[in-house]
């Protein structure tokens, strides 16, 4: 084909005049985030001392860890196209159902918590049936999942929050209490330093970043979400992988909640609030992340860590709670622009 | 055309010595197009010619570097999409999509929507009258202002945008591609109604990459290559392989590159299979190298049957036979592991994944060998990659680029690599060509009969006869769910499969 050859030769004189501008542009690019977030951390500990020490770094990653925990659930269904809107209600109605076997059936640590996980992976469940067989659109679907998640927690307790000695809708006096072991999920440090929010955290990602980046089932995932009936056509079971992307979200999300109450040790009708919005931000910042583009599960780490340690840093330098969300909402909007706003112009 | 001198007739749009610069790419360098008025203006050239970014900057979506843009004898320094439509001048893009679930009235006046006078009410009768007149007058059919836009059939959309721009009397009509996805008594109706339009004194520019439509259709043809126009000729004066030589600067010795292949054992039986309303009673036998032809119109029953091979579909009497046992796939996935591959016709929605990696398309069927215990086998994966690249000559940036950057005929090798590295040994092909240029479209055919030499069978749904016959061993005409004839590909014409495929008798009914 030597005309193709011909065709591409003024691209190619170009490329190599614009070509190590263009590299240190790319390479600035997908490095940007760690860029900001080193010049954060010395900026922050040249403000103020105290931000360095290890007890406050560990106390940011503590900070962040259900977020991030949520956020890789979502760069799951991200990567196959699809969205979970649900899992910040799984998250809270997980700190209820944990508390209500704990406190109102008796159970155990060890009974609770996998029984919570269950909670969470059925939900994914019904939300893969809607999308994957009724053909319900994932925002849809997922939103009114949400919303009935949201009502169904406050049905049990008849809208109270769960704490020991509850007064149950019969009239009753609950006679259960927290496992105390359960309490050292989000109570204790491993070694007096890294508390087990993070260790959990650092397992979430590890195994997720495992699962999306280095196996089969994870490259289908991404090709589902990439072309659907491509997929579909050389011979992969996309209705089996969404299916597998729901789970993982429902499941993950309920392990965020497992996490949030044994920090708190009562069932908070209100608990997880902005839980849903935080996770989303941490993954689509994660998009900016090493320039993939793409949702990716490091991506979404750093995206909550860059988040948390933003807010601590600031809180630290007396800045006022009230500013925490226009904070993030800016370091979103930055990370989208960065992703999405250097692209180059479509060739001819 | 009249006895008027060229000057006298003038020239609807002239643009001169365009340049124009992506990225510092050099996308046209002083290309030029001059089209008189009231005459069919071809316009080729290979992908990446030039052409697309040409009939942007005429549409106002690009501004050139240089060069300047006459339309009707004035020039124009920025032209806007809102300026030009203004000016008369309408695009029927090949893929511009109509809003999905919008009905054809709403989508044929949408933005301009007439109104009851002094009401802000709309005149749902005067649209209805409207359209229903251009519809009838120029297509003959009826397309009922309720239907929904994805209700109707690729030609019928077609119809719905064209009418669009009928609607405001257009000076200048330009189409891209618009054959791409007609079979041909459909693209028969769009050509009368093209010569109709030139007749009524509307300038068209007609982009093809199909030259015999070209031949046919234009009084003249400008030829662009890397971003110049090297000709502009009146079609009496040249013919469609000159113009092909402009285009590729070569000479294409054979078009259909044709391999003798001696074809083996039996690979694929089909036994009276039938599916309700589909199709009936299809026997058909295809061997080891050998290259079936398969074609019909619209509602023939040939994708029906395609479909139901790959297990999209399913059969509701009837045998297929792979290899000596019964094998009716129920999915994909089944066919994919019985070595069956698809390469569907809609390349870009369903053979592809555009913001996929080059190597994460091409092993997207075959990931099973690049996989160890689960994980993925990344260095197997770049050697399969690099070594598809090479013997399919994808021509990419390398093998970790989106495939979306890719050529639509590189875009077609990648889906058909995904085929060889999973061993496939049945390629049902659904319109390989479709949209592709004339260079790749010969690589192409090169492909197939290597993949015939290597004892593939192969089975080509084409709606382009001139190919088909080209290509093939034998061609079956389906016509109306039925195999209503058996073609020997070295002895027939185009005008016979042609003839076959329309049931000769219908062919009156249609054309007279």
């Amino acid at each position: 084909m030597t005309s193709t050859i011909d065709e591409a030769a003024p691209v190619q004189r170009n490329a190599n005049r614009v070509g190590w501008l263009a590299d240190l542009g790319t390479a600035l690019r997908s490095g940007a985030v760690f860029i900001l977030l080193a010049a954060l951390l010395f900026g922050f500990s040249a403000a103020e001392p105290a931000f360095a020490n290890l007890g406050n770094l560990m106390s940011i990653l503590q900070a962040v860890a259900v977020v991030a925990i949520l956020g890789a659930g979502v760069t799951v269904t991200l990567a196959v196209g699809g969205f979970d809107l649900s899992i910040g209600a799984i998250a809270a109605s997980s700190v209820m159902a944990a508390s209500y076997a704990m406190i109102v059936w008796g159970l155990g640590a060890i009974a609770t918590v996998p029984l919570v996980l269950a909670f969470g992976a059925l939900i994914g469940l019904v939300n893969a049936f809607l999308i994957v067989r009724l053909k319900v659109p994932d925002l849809l679907a997922t939103l009114s999942i949400m919303f009935l998640l949201s009502g169904l927690q406050l049905i049990p307790t008849a809208g109270r929050s769960i704490s020991a000695g509850l007064i149950l809708p019969d009239g009753t006096t609950a006679t259960g209490a927290y496992d105390p072991a359960f309490l050292l999920i989000g109570r204790t440090s491993l070694a007096g330093i890294v508390p087990v929010s993070v260790v959990l955290m650092a397992l979430v990602a590890i195994a997720l970043f495992v699962l999306t980046e280095r196996t089969r089932i994870g490259r289908l995932l991404f090709a589902t979400g990439g072309n659907e009936v491509a997929t579909r056509l050389a011979g992969a079971s996309t209705a089996r992988l969404k299916m597998l992307a729901y789970v993982i979200s429902g499941t993950l999300a309920s392990l965020g909640g497992i996490v949030i109450a044994a920090r708190v040790g009562r069932g908070d009708v209100s608990s997880g609030g902005s839980l849903l919005m935080d996770a989303v931000a941490a993954a689509l910042i994660g998009f900016a992340v090493l320039g993939k583009r793409r949702p990716n599960v490091l991506g979404t780490i750093v995206g909550a860590v860059f988040i948390g340690v933003l807010l601590n840093g600031l809180t630290m330098l007396n800045a006022p709670y009230y500013t925490q969300d226009f904070v993030k909402g800016a370091v979103l909007v930055g990370a989208l622009a960065l992703t999405y706003g250097t692209v180059r112009s479509p060739s001819p | 055309m009249s006895a008027a001198s060229p000057d006298e007739i003038g020239d609807a749009i002239h643009l001169d010595g365009i340049v124009k610069r992506f990225d510092g790419a050099l996308a046209l360098s002083r290309a030029s197009l001059r089209v008189r008025r009231g005459t069919v203006h071809g316009l080729v050239g290979q992908n990446g010619a030039g052409k697309s970014t040409l009939i942007k900057l005429l549409a106002g979506l690009h501004q050139p570097d240089e060069g300047r843009i006459e339309i009707d004898g004035q020039a124009y320094d920025k032209l806007t999409p809102h300026r030009v439509e203004e000016l008369g001048i309408h695009f029927i893009h090949q893929d511009r999509l109509l809003v999905p679930t919008f009905t054809v009235g709403e989508a044929l006046f949408l933005g301009r929507e007439p109104r009851i006078a002094g009401t802000p009410f709309l005149d749902r009768r005067l649209m209805h009258r409207r359209s229903s007149e251009i519809l009838d007058d120029y297509f003959g059919v009826k397309l009922p202002n309720s239907a929904l836009i994805s209700e109707l059939s690729t030609a019928e959309k077609q119809i719905v945008q064209i009418t669009r721009a009928l609607l405001d009397q257009p000076k200048v009509l330009v189409f891209d591609e618009p054959t791409a996805a007609l079979v041909r008594r459909e693209a028969d109706i769009l050509f009368r109604l093209i010569r109709r339009l030139r007749d009524d004194g509307v300038t068209i520019i007609y982009i093809s990459h199909y030259l015999n439509e070209i031949e046919e259709l234009c009084d003249t043809v400008t030829v662009l290559r890397n971003g110049e126009d090297v000709a502009t000729l009146p079609l009496g004066e040249t013919s469609a392989a000159a113009i092909a030589r402009l285009m590729v600067a070569r000479d294409i010795a054979d078009l259909y590159p044709k391999r003798s292949v001696t074809p083996g054992k039996d690979i694929l039986t089909l036994d009276r299979l039938s599916a309700h309303g589909k199709y009936q009673d299809i026997s058909l036998t295809l061997r080891r190298g050998e290259v079936l032809g398969l074609t019909g119109l619209l509602g023939s029953g040939a994708k029906e049957l395609i479909r139901t091979l790959f297990g999209l579909e399913t059969a509701t009497s009837g045998q297929i036979t792979i290899g000596g046992k019964p094998a009716r796939s129920a999915s994909p996935a089944q066919a994919v592991d019985r070595h069956l591959a698809l390469v569907p016709e809609d390349r870009r929605g369903n053979g592809v994944a555009l913001d996929l990696s080059v190597t994460e398309n091409i092993t997207l069927s075959s990931l099973k060998r690049f996989t160890r215990l689960g994980f993925l086998d990344f260095s197997g994966e770049r050697r399969e990659a690099d070594d598809l690249i090479r013997r399919l000559e994808i021509k990419t940036s390398g093998r970790n680029a989106l495939v979306r950057t890719l050529s639509g005929g590189n875009q077609q090798k990648v889906a058909i690599a995904k085929w060889l590295s999973r061993h496939s040994e049945i390629y049902l092909l659904d319109e390989p060509t479709v949209g592709v240029d004339i260079g790749s479209k010969v690589e192409i055919y090169n492909l197939i009969g290597d993949l015939a030499a290597r004892g593939a069978g192969i089975i080509v749904l084409s709606s382009d006869l001139a190919e088909l016959i080209g290509i093939t061993d034998r061609i079956l005409v389906l016509f109306r769910g039925s195999v209503i004839s058996e073609f020997v590909s070295s002895q027939t014409s185009p005008d016979d499969v042609l003839a076959a495929s329309t049931g000769s008798s219908e062919v009156l009914r249609h054309v007279g």
